[in-house]
């Protein structure tokens, strides 16, 4: 892959199919096959240059896309944008982060103990067996708190070795959806059993507040051998250490750094053979987080069980 | 001194759950070390070096405007740029 390459000569766009977006933004989608899992290489006016398993995002698949392109007359090139004004609104809008909120970024990949017992990276692949199998990528997501839900964090006191215990909605939340193992993919968030969090002022300055967070939360299904083949098994525990900092001037956290170590088990729905096979049962699994202050698209994506297979009930709770 | 106060901090947080816990506590001396470890590694996803718009209209706008062709990366459930 070559990422210089993609930006300086390709305008690059990441959909999750579906939220395509309006009308006119389904209709232009649907006239250049832009959907399911997949790579498409388009005009702004909707002729398609290249698309399927030959196109890759590196300089040699795509260079004679561009060259295709370049010869295009200028009216297919570029083509003319209908009023966006006359779209029908999306049928599915993306939902945007809750103002003045808080934006985290989760990460979550396997991990195993080496000889010495320290914690390292373990490499994964999907469908191992085969040729082309392919390494298990560090997944991530995100976590929306609303305005409220991240005051809710701030201590009434500052005062070193003041505790705040989360609220059940925050804590069950960051388990159930970025707290689980979720490397395999189209992963349902998982039902807390029993969670605790707390945070512990452990520095006060007149800039702002340090805090440690400390949590444990035990998701899905029981651990049982037995159950190892079993469908609709899922399950896990994980672990959480944290550091947080409240900026007392701008009123705001500047950092939301936490990681976690977890054991994880089961099969996710009915499938029974998993995608990435584990070496040791159960296994062993890590995530961070970091607060996101960026505005990019990219910092802007829903968490994905606030749109997909959020059984662990409805994201921001009941209303 | 902020070691002391954060590992001291860290003994008295939790209880109940600690009974018949799966995963032991995480020493405080091995959070940074442990952060930097479970996010990506240099060059395992170069996709998050490239610069993705998330909007078709906005993407159109620009490649008509930059005279550039589009590139898109969808997926079928989850932005391709999360979890999917």
């Amino acid at each position: 892959m070559e990422p210089g390459f993609v930006n300086k000569h390709f305008i690059p766009v990441a959909l999750d199919t579906y939220f395509r977006g309006n009308s006119h933004e389904l209709a232009y989608c649907k006239k250049i096959r832009a959907g399911g899992n997949h790579l498409v290489a388009a005009s702004a006016s909707g002729k398609v240059l290249a698309s399927g398993r030959a196109l890759r995002m590196h300089s040699k698949a795509l260079g004679p896309v561009l060259a295709e392109f370049k010869k295009l007359p200028a009216t297919e090139r570029r083509g003319k944008l209908d009023d966006p004004a006359k779209a029908a609104p999306p049928r599915r809008p993306v939902p945007q982060p809750p103002v003045g909120g808080l934006v985290i970024r989760g990460f979550c990949t396997y991990m195993q103990k080496n000889a010495k017992g320290d914690w390292g990276r373990a490499k994964r692949f999907y469908y191992e067996q085969n040729p082309d199998r392919w390494a298990a990528e560090t997944q991530s997501d995100m976590l929306w708190l609303t305005a409220t839900e991240a005051r809710s964090l701030v201590p009434a006191q500052a005062k070193v070795g003041a505790r705040v215990l989360v609220a059940p909605a925050i804590r069950e939340r960051f388990f159930s959806t970025i707290g689980i193992d979720y490397m395999e993919g189209s992963v349902n968030s998982l039902k807390p059993r029993a969670t605790e969090m707390t945070l512990t002022v452990t520095e006060v300055t007149p800039k702002g507040i340090t805090l440690r967070l400390d949590g444990y939360g035990r998701m899905g299904r029981e651990f049982d051998l037995k159950q190892r083949n079993q469908p609709h098994s899922r399950g896990c525990e994980l672990r959480v250490l944290g550091s947080l900092h409240f900026d007392r001037r701008k009123k705001a956290f500047d950092r939301f750094d936490v990681v976690g170590l977890g054991e994880a088990w089961g099969n996710k729905m009915k499938y029974i053979r998993r995608e990435v096979i584990a070496r040791s049962y159960p296994w062993q699994y890590g995530i961070a987080c970091e607060l996101v202050t960026g505005d990019s698209p990219i910092d802007r994506i829903p968490p994905y069980n606030l749109l997909h297979y959020g059984s662990a009930g409805p994201y921001f709770g009941k209303k | 001194m902020k070691v002391v106060v954060f590992f001291i901090a860290g003994l008295c947080s939790l209880n109940a759950l600690d009974e018949k816990a799966r995963v032991a506590g995480i020493p405080p001396t091995k959070f940074d070390k442990l952060q930097k470890l479970v996010q990506p590694q240099k060059g395992e996803s170069p996709w998050r070096e490239i610069k993705w718009l998330t909007n078709v209209t906005e993407a159109r706008r620009r490649g008509m405007a930059e005279d550039k062709p589009l590139l898109f990366f969808t997926a079928a459930d989850g932005s391709p740029l999360g979890r999917t």
